[in-house]
């Protein structure tokens, strides 16, 4: 036994890590990985399945303010990065097809009010401060 | 011998009785590194213990009120979190509750990949198991080892379920949520090999592993009964039971394994047993993949998610082996979407509290970390 117990050292002196150099080399994400969500607005409905079943509430349907109302006329899915669980049900209820998880998962922030994600473009006062 | 000579020199009685009071109480966690968010007061006779009373509650999240108002979907994702080491053996026994009370029977295919991924999360959390083990002895290498061939299994879990730690209910009501990706089972069988590595190296003699647990912690046989042990902590103990094997479920009645037991009932056998586990289930996991059909993976009427799903009234106890133990949920359903009732049944809130109180009385404080970790537990499923 202690003879396996040199050989393997002997081994582990030439063998490759387990880890890998971050940023120049990473392991590949896979297709189906949950990662944060994306939004279709041309393909979505707004019918609220996705609220209703997001088991942490992450979810809320909003309106879109008066400046947008053109362009979004009902009621969208506002998702709260801070509460999801990354489950993926939202995007398995979704009919259409208009909510998808993608690979992104650098989702670590200093700014808790960048973890929600708002369906409308940003407000032109709110870019300018 | 000091004593002694000191007798000798001083002829009154008290003097060799010694001047300070060695009886004091000890506090194991809830925040040491060998804990895990669980504490043990012990009172303590110079090193050895006289009486260790168990600590829980820190981890407590309240899971069995929260499953009474969601919908069997979501509550397959709310029982990944039950314990953080093996949420798809969870999975797999809330699933199995909700499809009986459904009447549901899943495809013949979901039922093999069902049993692929509760052994490959059996295999990963036995790696645990051995890391944790080695840091409570004091050997790091071994954590770091373990934790590092853990991680080509968490690569599978990624591949299939799309996460690497929780599926978020891959095993729900009714089957599987998806299809194996392409390539898995070659993935799988190659991530097995790995598996085995890892087990030639816990097999390898480790004298400061060996030497910190054999004769430490024994638990004989009518004690592991007494206390409600299951699982690995009394298959060390010289009884064989094994829920896989006495109460099949899926498709364990049609596959080849064994159910390693040892009798000598202390920390080293115990860690055997793991070893022994992980090499039984690596053979589960070839035959499963050789026997899996082609086919669905879950029953059309649940493949979409629905809102309104009502659950049949009715009552159900279902049980499973997963890694540290025998696992249970007791549902009641009333006829409504949520379910009525639902009682969770840990492995370790038996090994953590009577079992654990049982062994350490009597022990060395230095062999706690021992103890405390060669009986595979999770302070989250304790608590839950």
């Amino acid at each position: 036994m202690k003879t396996l117990v040199v050989f393997k050292l002997l081994k582990n002196m030439v063998s490759k890590p387990m880890t890998v150099k971050f940023p120049s080399e990473s392991i590949p994400i896979p297709e189906k990985y949950r990662g944060e969500q994306v939004w279709d607005s041309a393909k979505c409905t707004s019918c609220g399945l996705c609220s209703k079943i997001c088991p942490n509430r992450a979810i809320e349907m909003v309106e879109a303010p008066p400046e947008y109302k053109e362009n979004y006329a009902k009621r969208y899915p506002m998702i709260d990065l801070g509460k999801c669980c990354f489950c993926g049900l939202c995007q398995d209820i979704c009919p259409t097809g208009s909510l998808t998880m993608s690979k992104n998962f650098f989702l670590s922030t200093f700014d808790p009010s960048t973890t929600i994600n708002i369906p409308f473009p940003k407000r032109v006062e709110l870019k300018a401060e | 011998m000091t004593r002694k000579m000191r007798g000798n020199m001083f002829t009154t009685s008290e003097s060799i009785e010694p001047a300070i009071d060695t009886n004091y109480d000890l506090y194991f966690g809830p925040a040491h590194p060998g804990s895990g968010n669980f504490g043990v007061k012990l009172k303590v006779d110079g090193e050895v213990i006289t009486s260790a009373r168990a600590d829980p509650g820190y981890l407590h999240r309240g899971f069995e009120k929260l499953m009474e108002y969601r919908i069997p979907l979501q509550n397959a994702v709310l029982s990944d979190r039950l314990c953080v080491l093996e949420p798809l053996n969870w999975n797999l026994v809330h699933a199995e509750a909700v499809d009986e009370l459904m009447g549901v029977e899943p495809p013949e295919r979901a039922k093999y990949i069902r049993v692929i991924m509760a052994e490959l999360s059996r295999i990963q959390s036995h790696m645990i198991w051995y890391g944790v083990f080695c840091i409570g002895t004091g050997f790091e290498s071994g954590f770091k080892i373990a934790f590092g061939y853990r991680d080509y299994i968490l690569d599978i879990f990624e591949l299939i379920t799309g996460g690497r730690v929780y599926p978020a209910g891959y095993i729900c009501p009714g089957g599987v949520r998806r299809d194996l990706p392409e390539g898995a089972e070659e993935r799988i069988l190659e991530t097995l090999k790995k598996a085995e590595e890892m087990i030639r190296f816990e097999e390898m003699e480790n004298p400061t592993l060996l030497s910190r647990s054999k004769g430490v912690g024994v638990l004989k046989s009518e004690d592991a009964i007494r206390l409600g042990a299951t699982g690995p902590v009394i298959r060390a103990s010289g009884i064989a039971m094994d829920v896989r094997r006495d109460d099949p479920y899926e498709v364990y009645d049609k596959l080849d394994f064994e159910v390693p037991v040892r009798t000598e009932g202390d920390a080293y056998a115990r860690y055997l047993i793991g070893i022994e586990e992980m090499k039984q289930s690596v053979k589960i996991v070839r035959q499963a993949i050789d026997k899996l059909p082609a086919g669905e993976v879950i029953v059309p009427e649940l493949r979409k998610p629905k809102l309104n799903t009502k659950i049949p009234e009715g009552e159900v106890y279902v049980r499973n082996e997963i890694a540290r133990g025998e696992a249970a949920i007791h549902m009641v359903s009333n006829g409504s979407k949520y379910p009525y009732r639902v009682k969770v049944r840990g492995p370790d809130f038996l090994h953590m509290i009577p079992l654990l109180e049982h062994l350490l009385e009597g022990a060395q404080i230095a062999d706690v970390p021992a103890i405390y970790w060669s009986l595979n537990i999770c302070p989250a499923d304790m608590d839950r």
